[in-house]
């Protein structure tokens, strides 16, 4: 087939058509840019889980009647557990001289209270990489099941709404996708349709001289393939300065400084530019196949 | 009465019918042999063009078959249909022309769908429009031909391909009788050189010498004639 020839009809058509192309580019455009937005959103939501998740740790406290020797072992089974980076033992005496501390003035309170009422504790904290809410969560179920251990204490709740939060963003992120998706559909096929008509003459000539679906359909698949590559590759350019902004908000913030946010990874990147090609490109052969008879 | 297998085309037991209860053709059957000169003539709405549209393969018929070269095309699936359509050159009444495309671009057409290059059909392309006399209008965009030079363009992109028939609905209806004459002779010629045709036309005098098959088409039912 003759990639001049076909090049040169996608090149007429964008010219005559200018207009509408233009708006099916900006629709293809505006859609992924949504898209990506929620996606962007999406991508560093997972990752601040993951990050307070580690950056907390746990706390596992020790049944008060755990003997003294036994200590040393549980200490030893705890760094061995994967994704556990530090274990620090805290004995009732250090807890007690926390909790004067804590008191202050008030730490009369404590006078002639032995510190044996307080269990041993092990401040854990985890690696940072490779660590997720459910391996935290996985680690402390496995913890309670130990005859020492009383309690596990970690970030719970928080990191719970943050992961509720979180799934809500992907729904939100599926669901705008399918919109966006559907209304996307609509407009390319709708502005197929419309140059299937300003070429109806054209085409059925085609047909005379006995042209292929094929060879008709690919000017209009060359054309959907660049506003899918355009508007999808413009869309992205255009998450970037918002990435960039978000990025130095953060940053100037005391309490999140040490948050750092990714851009779109260059998977995803792909994905989009790739998923964008296809449905512009599917969605004019499926409308194609409808308004041109063979 | 000439046997189905030595002819270009055959056609038994056609029927046509339009939605919603328009009978074109009934029970047509017909066969043209390699060579032949044939016209089809009628009345306004006799079938003329739905026996030629069924022959391309731009109608399915109701029922009955079709033997292109040997291939029965009815039972043919659609991605078939083209390949048997460049079997054809197609003439029409109306030249069917694309006007935004110089007289070059509309003769190439027909090769650039056979996947030629630029090189192959621009040689193809200069050659048939000097053998038609009107390669000095190979730039010009068809508005700016006469009438009768259009449809030496439209005869140029059906014959360029070098198709083994030519079918021709009512390609003078449009032209004044000098041109149309010149248009038959033309298609005459073609036809000394080989090709088969099927010329659709109104005009008895075209035929009144006698010497080619006369078909008479009248309310979808085709009868050859003996002479006038
Ligand atoms: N696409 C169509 N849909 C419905 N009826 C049609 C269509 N094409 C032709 N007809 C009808 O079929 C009959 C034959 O038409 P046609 O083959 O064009 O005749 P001719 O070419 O001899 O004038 C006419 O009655 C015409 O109205
Ligand atoms: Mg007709």
């Amino acid at each position: 087939m003759n990639l001049g020839t076909f090049t040169k009809r996608a090149i007429y058509d964008l010219k005559h058509h200018f207009f509408v192309q233009l708006m099916t580019t900006l629709v293809v455009l505006l859609s992924v840019l949504i898209f990506s937005f929620f996606l962007f959103i999406y991508v560093n939501l997972a990752s601040l889980v993951d990050y307070f998740g580690s950056e907390l740790g746990m706390v596992v406290f020790l049944k008060t009647d755990v003997d003294y020797t036994k200590i040393p072992s549980v200490h030893q089974r705890l760094t061995e557990i994967k994704g556990v980076q530090e274990v620090r033992y805290y004995s009732p005496e250090d807890g007690f001289r926390a909790l004067a501390v804590y008191l202050g003035d008030e730490k009369d309170v404590l006078d002639g209270i032995s510190p044996d009422f307080l269990p041993s504790s092990f401040q854990i904290s985890l690696n940072r990489s490779g660590v997720t809410l459910s391996s935290i969560e996985a680690i402390a179920s496995e913890l309670l099941k130990w005859e020492e251990v009383e309690k596990v204490q970690y970030a719970r709740d928080w990191v719970d709404k943050l992961d509720t939060f979180t799934k809500l963003i992907k729904i939100v992120a599926v669901m705008s996708c399918v919109l966006l998706l559907s209304t996307a559909s609509f407009v390319v096929a709708n502005t197929i349709k419309l140059q299937v008509y300003a070429r109806a003459k054209e085409i059925e000539i085609m047909r005379l001289v006995g042209a292929t679906s094929g060879f008709i359909q690919m000017p209009f698949l060359l054309q959907a393939f660049a506003q899918g590559l355009l508007g999808a590759s413009l869309a992205i350019l255009a998450t970037y300065p918002c990435y960039r902004y978000s990025q130095a908000v953060l940053h100037s913030s005391q309490w999140l400084k040490g948050i750092s946010l990714m851009f779109l990874p260059m998977p995803y990147i792909a994905a989009i530019i790739a998923g964008s090609i296809t449905i512009c490109v599917l969605v004019t052969h499926l409308s194609l196949s409808r308004f041109i008879r063979v | 009465m000439k046997t189905a297998g030595s002819s270009v085309i055959s056609v038994r037991k056609l029927n046509k019918k339009y939605q919603p209860n328009i009978q074109a053709l009934t029970e047509v059957s017909l066969d043209v042999e390699r060579g032949e000169f044939v016209f089809l003539t009628g009345p306004s709405g006799s079938g003329k063009s739905t026996l030629l549209k069924l022959l391309y393969a731009n109608e399915r018929p109701s029922s009955g078959q079709i033997w292109v070269d040997g291939v029965e095309i009815s039972g043919l699936s659609s991605s078939q249909l083209p390949f048997i359509r460049r079997k054809f050159g197609i003439i029409f009444q109306d030249f069917k022309l694309i006007p935004y495309q110089t007289v070059f671009e509309n003769v190439s057409l027909s090769l650039e769908v056979t996947g030629l290059n630029r090189k192959q059909i621009k040689n193809k392309v200069e050659q048939v429009l000097d053998h038609l006399g009107i390669l000095s209008k190979t730039h010009l965009y068809p508005m700016r031909l006469s009438g009768g030079e259009q449809q030496r363009v439209a005869i140029a992109r059906a014959i360029v391909n070098n198709p083994n028939i030519i079918l021709a609905d009512e390609p003078t209806a449009n032209l004044d009788a000098e041109r149309s004459e010149d248009v038959l002779s033309l298609i005459k010629g073609l036809n000394q050189e080989g090709a088969t045709v099927i010329f659709a036309t109104h005009n008895h005098e075209f035929f009144k010498d006698n010497s080619s098959n006369v078909y008479f088409l009248q309310k979808g039912l085709l009868q050859e004639k003996d002479g006038l």
